[in-house]
């Protein structure tokens, strides 16, 4: 195949953004040669730009937009792509957001016979995380005096309704939009096949989308983590690195070394935990309100191959997932920074669902799985600091996420299809 | 020498939380303190390769048995017979035990002698994240309970469960029980029966048991008992002429204590039929068989059912009620249910309740 792949991504090093990075260890260590469509100035929803990420090789070519608005850039990308159409056979486009896919679909319109493969960062069809933002709680119904009041009640009411309608709008929105895609594109990449299953559970038409399915899993690359040297330390230390909100929250884990430090005062000399990344103010202050700050550390921001450093030397890095359990059986989401963290060969103490994806992978990898209970976390921080416990990764099992052989695999897809088009 | 605790794991495919389990227990300080006695209840997944890789690893504190399918009383039948410890506890392997109280209590456990060790336990709603302490707040810690003459009034109308009670296994023995096989709801045989040889017990303020509720729908637990309603009748029943027959050897605390615990379940069998099976003509049947045989069985507990107004209620027109008009009821029923959600009753710590 000789002509470069046409890769839509809103986001891509040195954006530092998981999405991008995800695209970028997967293209980076491919054969094929790529041109990324990409914007430099909105770093909305990133970690800002990172200018550390130098060894992009040459099949890599940025094309980058200058749009700090999704509707520039979704413009900007097809007036790209119809001055440039003859140059490419394959497009891929990256989400989240989900613009690159309607990117796609208008690809598509312009050049019916190119083929599409779309890459679902999440699903965009009743997202979890989006259907538990949704779920706001009515202030009217916070206690029984809202409805001792006729007034309260009936505002009440019609808050409910109002939400409803917004709610049912959006969900319907973004099934359509899903579905669209699904049925427009030619491939898609999911990053695992409880996300898949997740996508087509409820369309008809399943088997067809089946068939258009394609599983490339998140990916570490081996050669980007610094060579660096291990702190010494009496102490064992926990690192958490990457975003935390109010839903995936790191409260549990707060409540569990709490505890820890109810039961040893001198639990500071044990051990220490360290947040590198975005921390909610109401974790901030539970930390704070209970003399956790000399145990707990938040700690600034740190590039990605910092980030890379630290996970390689550290005693046990920390995996949170949302608790989703309410909204779905099992959980979906890959987040991409396990992969670096099986990268890093370190062990790994995950909070998460024990049904899904990352409970499958983390097993695999003999990483420590608890579930979302600060008694069970508790349980652990226990074991691991006053009985000597810990789990030895396995490597071997790691390697299968190595970015090398992750892109090897998708170099193979590339082959097949291009093959089946006789893409010359 | 004997060793101060056993522990009975009873384990059917529980490969996702078995380590959990058995991590919890097996504690470097104590490894010659206790015995950790896990028994295979006929499991198909992979629990007992887990198992397995344990047992190698601690030669000297458990040991497997596997057999054949049997249910969870079959499991806690042959754990007694197999136990070597003094005490005996039963912990479910997708629950686990706070490792640092768990400690303490062996530790306390070396120096004790009381028939039943009583502490508190924890739920661990593991969908919302909350845990919930349940705990005898009247019970003096350490104090040792004569129990024919305990008032019963500092349990606050509740009373011991599996996860609360250890036994000293001579007690266990003694009361001859057999827990009956391939039925749900045995742990009622657990708590009642063995107290009839329990002379005295202590209290220890320690939150030992973490009892896992990973749904939502766990904690209600209504369905489930709609679905093995045969279990419970059989269950109820087996209890009631149990206590028929050794009615006379309990002295009045106890038989106040067993009637209690007797009169929730029947609430319970009672709720099954007028609440909860949706087969209005079903229920009829049942509940109209059913106090046929109280009636004749245990007069007593029959008019002391009157106590609880709905069945009074029900009883006074005969169940007809519940044949006819059971649905605009139960409507009712799931609107206060819903008041109630709206509301947001929200419990952070509560006593221990059926």
């Amino acid at each position: 195949m000789k002509k470069r792949i046409l890769v839509i991504s809103w986001y891509f090093p040195p954006i530092n953004s998981s999405e991008g990075l995800v695209t970028y260890k997967l293209l980076n260590n491919s054969k094929y040669e790529y041109d990324v469509f990409m914007q430099s100035n909105n770093e909305l929803w990133s970690y800002g730009k990172d200018e550390d990420i130098k060894n992009i090789n040459k099949n890599i070519n940025r094309i980058t937009s200058k749009a700090k608005e999704l509707n520039d850039f979704y413009n900007e990308a097809i007036n790209y792509f119809r001055d440039n159409q003859d140059k490419y056979d394959i497009v891929m486009t990256r989400s989240m957001p989900e613009i690159s896919h309607k990117i796609g679909i208008e690809i598509k319109k312009i050049k019916n016979n190119i083929i599409w493969i779309a890459s679902f960062g999440d699903p965009i069809a009743n997202n979890p995380f989006s259907l538990i933002a949704l779920q706001d709680e009515n202030p009217y119904t916070a206690n029984l005096s809202n409805f001792l009041s006729i007034k309260r009640f009936l505002k009440s009411l019609l808050y409910k309704r109002r939400c409803r309608i917004s709610y049912k709008l959006l969900i319907k929105n973004n099934n359509d939009l899903q579905e669209n895609i699904l049925k427009k594109c030619d491939y898609f990449i999911c990053n695992s096949v409880y996300e898949k299953d997740y996508m087509l559970k409820d369309y008809h038409n399943k088997e067809l989308f089946n068939k258009k399915a394609i599983i490339i899993p998140h990916s570490y690359d081996e050669s980007m983590y610094p060579i660096g040297k291990k702190k010494e330390n009496k102490k064992i230390v926990f690192n958490y690195i990457g975003h935390l909100d109010d839903i995936r929250t790191p409260h549990l884990l707060l409540v569990a070394v709490k505890k820890l430090l109810d039961k040893d005062p001198k639990l500071k000399d044990k051990m220490e935990l360290n947040f590198y990344g975005n921390v909610s103010d109401k974790e901030k202050l539970y930390i704070i309100d209970n003399d956790l700050i000399e145990i707990v550390k938040l700690k600034k921001n740190v590039s990605y191959l910092k980030s890379l450093e630290i996970m390689k030397y550290t005693d046990w890095l920390i995996h949170i997932d949302a608790n989703l359990a309410d909204i779905i059986p099992e959980n979906i989401f890959f987040a991409a920074k396990l992969a670096d963290y099986m990268g890093s060969k370190s062990k790994i103490l995950a909070i998460t669902m024990l049904n899904g994806i990352s409970a499958d992978i983390l097993k695999n990898y003999n990483a420590l799985c608890v579930e979302h209970s600060a008694e069970e976390i508790y349980n652990y921080l226990y074991l691991i600091l006053y009985e000597n416990y810990s789990k030895e990764p396995n490597t071997e099992y790691a390697s299968l996420f190595s970015a090398v052989k992750v892109a090897s695999n998708f170099d193979k897809f590339i082959s097949k299809i291009a093959r089946e088009r006789m893409v010359k | 020498m004997q060793k101060v605790l056993t522990v009975l794991i009873p384990v059917y495919n529980t490969e996702k939380y078995i380590k959990r389990c058995l991590d919890s227990v097996l504690l470097k300080d104590i490894l010659d303190k206790v015995e950790i006695l896990v028994v295979s209840d006929g499991s198909t997944d992979s629990s007992v390769s887990i198992i397995k890789e344990y047992q190698k690893k601690y030669k000297g504190t458990l040991r497997l048995i596997e057999k054949a399918n049997g249910g969870h009383g079959s499991t806690i039948n042959i754990g007694i017979k197999e136990a070597k410890g003094k005490y005996f506890k039963v912990l479910d392997s997708d629950d686990w035990f706070d490792c640092h109280d768990f400690l303490k209590f062996v530790e306390k456990l070396t120096q004790e002698d009381a028939d039943l060790v009583i502490t508190n336990y924890k739920q661990e709603h593991i969908y919302s994240g909350k845990s919930i302490l349940n705990k005898y707040a009247e019970l003096e810690e350490d104090k040792i309970y004569d129990f024919d003459s305990f008032d019963l009034k500092k349990l606050n109308g509740e009373y011991f469960v599996m996860a609360t009670s250890t036994y000293k296994l001579e007690v266990l023995r003694k009361s001859n029980m057999h827990l009956l096989e391939k039925t749900f709801y045995v742990d009622m045989q657990y708590n009642i029966e063995p107290i009839i040889n329990v002379e005295n017990f202590v209290y220890y303020d320690v939150d030992i048991y973490r009892y896992y509720i990973g749904r939502p729908e766990q904690s209600v637990n209504i369905a489930s008992f709609v679905k093995n309603q045969e279990s419970h009748k059989k269950v109820i029943k087996h209890l009631i002429e149990y206590y028929n027959r050794h009615r006379e050897e309990y002295s009045k605390v106890k038989k106040e204590y067993i009637e209690m615990i007797l009169i929730y379940m029947l609430n319970t069998h009672y709720s099954i039929y007028c609440n909860y099976e949706t087969n209005h003509r079903k229920a009829y049947k049942e509940i109209k068989e059913f106090e046929n045989y109280l009636k004749n069985e245990s007069e007593y507990l029959y008019e002391k059912l009157n106590s609880l107004g709905y069945i009074k209620y029900y009883r006074m027109n005969h169940f007809i009620f519940l044949k006819h008009f059971n649905k605009i009821y139960k409507k009712l029923y799931a609107l206060g249910i819903e008041v109630k959600r709206k509301i947001g009753v929200n419990y952070e710590e509560k006593n221990i309740s059926h």
